[in-house]
């Protein structure tokens, strides 16, 4: 298998502090990869640097094969990589049809279109609409399509920013802890939609989490990240024999809850 | 009645500017502080187009509109890139040396005494007359405006201003182009902005800097904020509150010289007592207005 | 030598953009509130100065004093009575903007409406001046460079070494850790307030003695403190004390080239050459942005 996306050699500094320092690891095409580590590891940093909110001072993203060096956040978004962040962040005064439909770009959403081909791009909003149906459906939210974002739940609100992202069905998706705030119902959903994304639609997810339980089920390749350094990227069953040093970094009830 | 017909003009022309900076403001998140300025830059444009170089009104109106987009996305590009309050400093200068402009560049402009004898849209050797003629003439151009407006609104553009107003970095991540909707959007207000003093110009038939000083903007900030975004109701209710609302001072009879301070503070009240109390403006209904 | 008369000239009015500014930014960085009433707060002490030694009748050095104290407090009331109010009802991070805006309108109507809008003198006749080789001097100039000598100092005093100082630089470094700073954030954001509004007092004491008082005054002198913010780079502010003297002496340059009523237009211009070129500012601090 081939990987989709790799990192080689990336440094960011501020203000003389390295936050991310010399990290390299790669993601397989069609699996989940999941960046651990401790808190202040450099994890979100890590996803900025890959997404473009951020620009390394040294090192390299590849995506397929082709550098997304100076290219602007939009532009990557665009190349095909999605993200979720930490919080849901759905734009509050929108229905949920609505914030899922602000994530597929169309071609009528420029002031021109809107003034001089109303026609088509009707016609283009009730493709866009189905499309965010199926992906509230993917993400068993549909009945509440037609309600107010900041209505729902923080649970709710979690999958409609992870609609927002399917919908454009970038093939590499990124995801800043989705579990955090989930119920056990939440939990197994999120799973559950991880590995069918995988298995169904060939879907690659690098995800940073931290729940063990979940790393240590889903993951085909766990990266450790401390201080900004790559410690280990492997398997789980190769993570699981560093016990010791995961255990230093992340804290022993990490690694008990997975047993 | 020319006095109602009066108060009717002006508020069709501060309807354009409302409902152009609330697509700024309430739409996009854009706090623009030199709204005031792009209403000066038409105004000025259609005056010495018309009157020193002898341009006709339509061609006259048509390049305010070029101009107002164009200064808009040149002071757009260094700042709107940046963002957030660096914008936000830089069209309070803008603001401020557009009028120092006006009143200096004196061969241009005539400095403080500004420029008298614009002439009335024609069409052959029929002008438009005063009073109920130029009235629709400007509420022509207005219903033009409040069209583009609606069609945007009704257009999946709405849906990306909003997310570039409420997150711009999540827009980003969704592949939305924010700087240059940004500037895009920018334009779009500075030129509907210069259209509405190019139909000041066309009004008046004499403008001076007075009439689209800081204070003008403050105006606009409130009858934006009156009116609570977002709506075309909004937009225009806000105009008219401001508008008739100052003419119960004379019946009031406050001194003629003070009325404009009065006036001034008031609508500083305002702003603060809108923000404190109902964001959503008085007739929004609305969680939030403000970008 | 026309070049020292510059530079002095250039350095006195350059001090004072540099108190401005550095008051300005001071609230900036504490609290991420673009404060657009320190203009008016400004205004206010020159007002102030003008009622103590021209209506009562003080010595200057009371009247100074007197609105310096009373110019901290209206600017503590704005975060009092507006900023926190707001803070406390979770508005939106525009909302202060937009009320600060609201409350320089309003204050400026009140000037206007006490005072007219003719300026008011604070002092008859010329300045005694004395001949230093070439160049002239006013005792204008000295006490406002004495001034700022003991000023900016004292300053850096407090803010190396108390523990609100300490606070205030931590808040400048990073707003988000107000909660964790072992202060009161009510209080500390009030003495920001107070200390930011007593610099503009100081600089507004001594340019209306110069200049006299109108009501608009502070609006373009708090335009020149943003851009010297900018230019010396946000979250700085040792760089905001630098970009106010840079611009001081600009100014000078540009008044030998042009007339003063270009002023606006070439400060606006510096401002778009920093923004265009380097916005982290002359130093290279960070950009900023309000949601980050």
């Amino acid at each position: 298998m081939s990987d989709i996306l790799s990192v080689e050699g990336l440094c960011l500094s501020f203000g003389g502090h390295r936050v991310v320092d010399n990290a390299q690891f790669s993601v397989e095409t069609g699996s989940i990869t999941s960046l651990i580590g401790p808190n202040g590891a450099g994890k979100t940093t890590m996803f900025n640097l890959i997404t473009g909110l951020l620009t390394p001072q040294a090192g390299d993203v590849r995506y397929r094969g082709e550098t997304l060096q100076g290219l602007k956040p939009f532009q990557i978004a665009r190349r095909g990589i999605g993200r979720t962040f930490q919080d849901p962040r759905v734009f509050p005064d929108m229905s949920v049809l609505g914030n899922v439909m602000v994530g597929l770009r169309q071609r009528g959403e420029g002031p021109l279109a809107a003034l001089l081909q109303r026609r088509a791009v009707e016609r283009e909003t009730q493709d866009v609409k189905a499309r965010a149906e199926e992906a509230l459906d993917r993400v068993g939210l549909l009945d509440r399509a037609g309600d107010r974002a900041a209505d729902l739940s923080f649970g709710e609100q979690r999958f409609v920013s992870i609609a927002r992202t399917l919908i454009g069905r970038p093939p590499l998706i990124m995801m800043d802890e989705p579990t955090v705030g989930l119920d056990k119902a939440g939990l197994g959903k999120l799973t559950a939609l991880l590995n069918d994304l995988v298995q169904r639609s060939g879907t690659t997810i690098l995800v940073i989490e931290h729940n063990m339980d979940v790393v240590m089920s889903m993951s085909k390749k766990i990266v450790l990240l401390v201080e900004g350094k790559v410690m280990a990227s492997d398997t789980p069953a190769e993570i699981r024999k560093h016990r010791n040093m995961v255990e230093a970094y992340l804290g022993r009830r990490h690694l008990a809850a997975s047993h | 009645m020319d006095y109602a017909l009066h108060l009717l003009t002006l508020i069709c022309i501060f309807a354009v500017l409302s409902v152009s900076l609330d697509l700024l403001i309430g739409h996009t998140g854009i706090l623009s502080f030199a709204h005031a300025a792009f209403y000066g830059i038409g105004a000025y444009a259609t005056a010495i187009l018309t009157v020193t170089y002898g341009w006709g009104w339509l061609p006259a109106m048509m390049f305010a509109f070029v101009l107002g987009a164009a200064l808009a996305i040149a002071i757009g590009i260094p700042t709107l890139r940046l963002g957030g309050d660096y914008f936000i400093l830089a069209l309070f200068g803008f603001q401020s040396i557009v009028i120092s402009i006006i009143l200096n560049w004196e061969s241009l402009t005539n400095g403080p005494f500004g420029i008298r004898g614009i002439p009335r849209p024609s069409v052959g050797e029929w002008s438009v007359p005063s009073g109920v003629g130029i009235l629709a003439f400007c509420c022509v151009v207005a219903l033009l405006v409040f069209e583009v407006h609606r069609r945007f609104n009704r257009s999946p553009m709405r849906a990306v201003l909003h997310a570039i107003r409420d997150d711009d970095t999540v827009a980003q991540s969704l592949g939305i182009n924010v700087v240059r909707t940004r500037i895009v959007v920018f334009a779009i207000g500075g030129g509907f902005a210069a259209i509405a003093g190019a139909l000041l110009a066309f009004y008046f038939r004499f403008i001076d800097p007075t009439s689209f000083n800081f204070n003008t903007m403050i105006l606009l900030w409130a009858m934006v904020f009156i009116g609570g975004s977002q709506r075309l109701l909004g937009a225009i209710v806000g105009p008219a509150i401001l508008i008739v609302f100052p003419e119960l001072f004379r019946f009031l009879g406050v001194n003629g010289t003070s009325i404009a301070y009065v006036q001034q503070g008031l609508y500083g009240l305002l702003l603060i007592l809108l923000m404190m109390f109902r964001p959503q403006g008085l007739i929004g209904t609305g969680k939030r207005s403000a970008g | 030598m026309l070049f020292l008369q510059f530079l002095v000239n250039g350095l006195t009015t350059g001090a004072l953009y540099a108190l401005m500014a550095v008051g300005f930014a001071i609230i900036y960085n504490g609290t991420r509130i673009l404060h657009l009433a320190h203009g008016a707060v400004f205004t206010f002490a020159g007002y102030m100065m003008y009622l103590c030694s021209v209506v009562l009748g003080l010595s200057v050095v009371v009247a100074f004093l007197l609105s310096v104290a009373a110019t901290a407090v209206v600017g503590a009331l704005c975060e009092i009575l507006v900023y926190r109010p707001l803070r406390r009802a979770g508005s939106r991070p525009t909302a202060d903007l937009v009320a600060s805006i609201g409350l320089l309108t309003l204050l400026e109507a009140l000037f206007a409406l006490v005072f007219t809008t003719d300026t008011k003198t604070l002092h008859e006749g010329s300045l005694s001046t004395y001949e230093v080789g070439d160049i002239i001097v006013t005792n204008l100039h000295l006490i406002i460079l004495a001034v700022a000598a003991i000023v900016f100092p004292c300053l850096q005093l407090f803010l190396a070494y108390s523990k609100y100082g300490r606070a205030m630089r931590a808040l400048a470094d990073n707003p988000a850790l107000a909660g964790v700073l072992g202060v009161d954030t009510r209080k500390l954001y009030v003495l920001i307030f107070l200390l930011g509004s007593a610099l503009a007092a100081v600089a507004a004491c001594l340019i209306s003695y110069d200049v006299g008082v109108r009501p608009q005054m502070g609006v373009s002198i708090m335009f020149i403190a943003l851009v010297a913010v900018i230019v010396g780079g946000i979250g700085y502010l040792p760089g905001a004390a630098a970009g106010g003297i840079l611009l001081g002496l600009l100014e000078q340059v540009g008044l030998w080239y042009l007339s003063a009523r270009w002023e606006d237009v070439v400060v606006f211009v510096v401002l778009l050459v920093f923004l265009i070129l380097r916005p982290q500012g002359m130093f290279g601090g960070r950009i900023i942005t309000r949601r980050a």
